[in-house]
């Protein structure tokens, strides 16, 4: 099995069953992985925040940071490979509760919210989600069976 | 049992806008929608269609509301084979006895999601 | 008939099922204001916007009023992600979002507050318009801020006249 990472602001579309994509670390980030069930595809991207417009240089050298901007150009990246809405599922990870710098809201919380936004509007809905409380998580989708593993310290789960 | 033709009762148009994208969006097999504000006209509808698979209803409507609606529904032969699943904000998702035995196949409490969708209309498709 | 709600627990059951009930619904998030002034405070309408105000009445166990008060921006906002450009099934966007989102609140408070097996009634939401005011007691009253904007919930006792 080759693993690919995804880092922070990163994404990866993968069509080989022998692929593994993972991304470690979600704090208060987003992970969002989408699987075609009937084509063996699978996407993952590990969103940092909400909103681009805050930082336009950035969205655009690194649109995946953004949910905004990353999460529609990867499910446009599923669509050109075929994935279609009626095989498809999404899993969300991460989004642990964090206060912003200014101690204003919660970063975690505002990027769950940001990405089901940007979810509806492509008429997808998350069928299982791990997100929320105060741990750090890392999560890996197996492409040849869509299988998806969460892990936080020396504990590990299915969803 | 399949979900071809599903019918969604609301007298909110914005909860039978947010019951059809949750069907959509879970994946479920539909090709075709009916839609009725209300319990009177969704057996006008039944009465003037062929080939309904599921009806999806609210309980709190003026006119008819969805207790008396699953009543009718249930004790007519013509249509008390078609699943019933309730979609309420006044209900307790899974459990309401008092629905289930009024002939509910399944309950859902608002919001409603893609998730508790498939849960409950799943085994159906 | 039971006693009226107690306003303690009404606060905690109203001020979750409001602020869940949001983020499940509209994916806004929705949080208690804060007092006092500077970044972050509670956050105030622009002038002139109008308020939009809807109500409804629980009838069982206990009878009340809920209402949901915002700014039409904030209303604005809500159809806006729920429709995201589609016009619904008639080809026509009928207003009526804040109503079941109210809807989904109170439902959502009510099982809060009386635990999952009570039996509770509902009449239907309404919106009200030129300051209609009940006659009852504010036993709650909470301001929200909905990313940037204000939301207010209330909960009162109300008489009925037969």
């Amino acid at each position: 099995m080759t693993v690919r990472n995804v880092g922070i602001g990163e994404w990866v579309v993968s069509a080989d069953p022998s692929v593994s994509i993972k991304t470690f670390a979600l704090g208060s980030c987003v992970a969002v992985i989408i699987y075609d069930t009937k084509l063996r595809i699978g996407g993952l991207i590990h969103v940092a925040l909400p909103d681009s417009t805050i930082d336009a240089a950035r969205a655009a050298s690194q649109p995946g940071y953004f949910a905004d901007r990353g999460l529609p150009i990867m499910i446009e990246e599923m669509k050109k490979l075929g994935a279609e809405r009626s095989h498809i599922w999404v899993k969300l990870v991460g989004g642990a509760s964090m206060l912003d710098p200014d101690n204003l809201f919660d970063i975690g919380k505002r990027n769950i919210l940001a990405v089901k936004r940007i979810l509806w509007r492509s008429s997808l809905g998350p069928l299982a989600e791990d997100t929320g409380g105060e741990i750090s998580r890392t999560v890996s989708l197996n492409v040849g069976d869509g299988s998806t593993l969460v892990s936080s310290g020396a504990r590990q789960w299915q969803i | 049992m399949e979900t071809r033709h599903v019918l969604i009762v609301d007298d909110s148009s914005t909860a039978r806008m947010i019951v059809q994208r949750c069907i959509q969006m879970s994946g479920l097999p539909v090709e075709t929608f009916g839609f009725a504000e209300n319990g009177l006209d969704a057996i006008a509808y039944l009465r003037e269609t062929q080939g309904v698979s599921v009806v999806v209803t609210d309980i709190n409507m003026p006119k008819m509301d969805g207790q008396t609606f699953l009543r009718l529904l249930k004790s007519d032969p013509a249509t008390g084979g078609i699943p019933v699943v309730v979609v309420s904000s006044i209900v307790e998702g899974g459990e309401d006895r008092a629905l289930l035995s009024l002939g509910a196949a399944a309950v859902i409490k608002k919001p409603v999601s893609p998730a508790k969708i498939l849960e409950a209309m799943g085994g159906m498709a | 008939m039971m006693d009226g709600f107690d306003p303690a627990r009404s606060r905690d059951a109203l001020s979750d099922a409001v602020c869940s009930t949001f983020a499940d619904m509209t994916f806004i998030d929705v949080a208690p204001a804060r007092a006092g002034a500077g970044p972050g405070a509670r956050p105030v309408a622009a002038p002139g916007i109008r308020e939009v105000r809807a109500a409804i009445d629980v009838l069982r166990p206990v009878s009340g009023r809920l209402e949901l008060r915002m700014p039409e921006d904030l209303r604005a906002r809500i159809l806006d992600i729920l429709y995201d450009g589609s016009e619904g099934e008639g080809g026509e966007r009928r207003d009526d979002s804040v109503l079941e989102l109210l809807n989904v609140i109170a439902g959502q408070f009510l099982s809060r507050y009386f635990g999952r097996n009570a039996e509770v009634k509902l009449e239907l939401p309404q919106y009200l318009y030129f300051h209609e005011d009940n006659e009852g007691e504010t036993i709650v009253d909470l301001d929200f801020d909905a990313e940037g904007l204000p939301a207010r919930a209330l909960l009162s006792s109300i008489r009925y006249r037969y």
